[in-house]
């Protein structure tokens, strides 16, 4: 287990925001975090790789509390791009050099070369898509063995947006790393996740692999009778059934993460599990 | 450790350079109030001011822990700090005469202390979700005034506070205890923002 998330809490001054976060992580793996905006996807992420320290709970992370040691096996692209003051990209580089053991100069050459870095100018003066590239490329060429991305895809175009989500993919399974994704792109990541957790309200409502969650869903188009089983939401004209009869057909990705997105007025507030809206 | 040293002290270089050139240049003034200012600016000027301005996120993204960022910083502090001072001993010095020396070694004992106390009580505002200079401004403010109180023989805080210094032992105490409290504040609370 790389990452193993026990009961998350977290909150800033009177605001709760993480209220029972758990969800595991295993090697080799790419781990998708989904919800909609003020989730919780981003503090989760920043409770990871240590930024906050939780109210509750555990995180483990390489099967211990989070040090600067295991931080050195950790490589983080943080949402909001926030660049050093005055730094050109050779100045990161240098400074990537000297914290990350596991450096690979090629890989970043290799990036620097395809999407035409200038090293000699300041990173704050890359353009939105730019700074992205140049975060990927330093996050990708740490050598990490855990990648953790906050919206990666974020101002990139649809093309360029594809081949960095190839990148990443070959990265994790070449190399054997593991990678924790927070992304809206949902069919970017059904493409290169493995398992996922859908969060919304500060909780997980629902994780699995996104094969063992096809399985197990069924999407029942409207007039047909529903199957035994737990309905969990509306997505358009049809209906997503937790349920393991044949009925129906199998649902994709972005099918099941909006059925549990949808079902939210399945507001229960006692329970600290999902609590489907109706049961057959 | 030594590369983590490095690269923070590449970064604040780089980020920090022209306010570092002017303190730095103000830490040569041989009058010790004046300098008290600069070092004042300086020790707000470094992790504080960092996390004032919410970039405490992209420090703690690379491989730094909470206990390395707050050493680190004071280790930069305390360097820049000695090292502007100890030039300015070497180009002004001669106008002391024979206590030279001695003037000299107490007064950067003593502004060691001080730079200590006010990185400290930065540390303490900026974690506890206020400014890293306002705050701090006030508390100096209160420091000078309280520990000028009356006739210094019967003013017992004019011993301990980080600006009087009325016994050098005594207020660098009292600043290591204020940096320790910093210390855990940051490390085990967070900062409350």
């Amino acid at each position: 287990m790389i990452v193993s998330i026990d009961k998350l809490r977290k909150g800033f001054a009177s605001k709760p925001v993480l209220n029972d976060i758990s969800f595991n992580v295993e090697q080799g793996d790419i781990f998708a975090i989904v919800g909609p905006n003020g989730a919780g996807k981003t503090t989760t992420l920043r409770c990871i790789f240590g930024e906050l320290a939780p109210d509750g709970g555990k995180v483990a992370v390489f099967g211990e509390r989070v040090t600067s040691r295991t931080k050195e096996k950790i490589a983080v692209m943080t949402e909001d791009r926030l660049t050093f003051r005055r730094f050109t990209g050779d100045d990161y580089l240098r400074m990537w050099r000297m914290l990350y053991p596991g450096w690979q100069e090629k890989v970043f050459t290799s990036f620097a070369v395809h999407y035409r870095f200038d090293l000699n100018e300041r990173v704050e003066t890359y353009s939105m898509g730019m700074k992205t590239l140049f975060h990927i490329a330093l996050t990708v060429a740490s050598g990490a063995d855990l990648l953790i991305l906050d919206e990666p895809t974020q101002n990139l175009d649809p093309v360029i947006r594809q081949e960095v989500m190839g990148v990443l993919r070959d990265y994790v399974l070449q190399q054997n790393k593991t990678m924790i994704i927070s992304s809206h792109e949902i069919y970017d990541l059904e493409e290169i996740a493995g398992s996922f957790a859908v969060v919304l309200e500060g909780k997980v409502l629902y994780s699995d692999s996104i094969d063992g969650a096809k399985e197990t869903h069924r999407i029942i188009p409207k007039g047909q009778a529903i199957p035994a089983g737990d309905i969990i939401g509306v997505t358009g004209d049809e209906t997503l059934v937790r349920s393991d009869e044949e009925a129906g057909r199998f649902p994709n990705f972005k099918e099941i993460v909006l059925g549990y997105l949808q079902s939210k007025k399945a507001f229960a507030p006692f329970e600290g599990e999902f609590q489907p809206k109706f049961k057959i | 450790m030594t590369e983590k040293i490095e690269a923070y002290f590449m970064k604040e270089l780089s980020e920090k350079a022209g306010r570092i050139a002017v303190f730095s240049l103000g830490l040569l003034i041989p009058f010790y109030p004046a300098r008290m200012v600069f070092l004042f600016l300086l020790a707000t000027s470094l992790l504080p001011s960092d996390i004032q301005h919410k970039r405490l996120g992209s420090l703690l993204a690379l491989p730094y822990s909470r206990q390395e960022l707050f050493w680190i910083s004071y280790l930069f502090l305390i360097a820049f700090g000695t090292v502007a001072q100890v030039i300015g001993m070497a180009l002004f010095g001669a106008q002391f005469g024979s206590s030279t020396s001695i003037y000299w070694l107490s007064m950067l004992i003593g502004s060691i202390s001080f730079s200590t106390a006010y990185y400290a009580v930065s540390m303490i505002s900026v974690t506890a979700g206020l400014d890293n200079f306002g705050i701090p401004f006030l508390v100096l403010i209160a420091d000078l005034i309280i520990g000028g109180f009356g006739n210094r023989w019967n003013n017992p805080y004019f011993y301990a506070s980080p600006a009087h210094q009325g016994n050098v032992w005594v207020s660098g105490a009292v600043s290591l205890a204020v940096l320790l409290v910093a210390n855990y504040l940051f490390v085990k609370k967070g900062v409350q923002k």
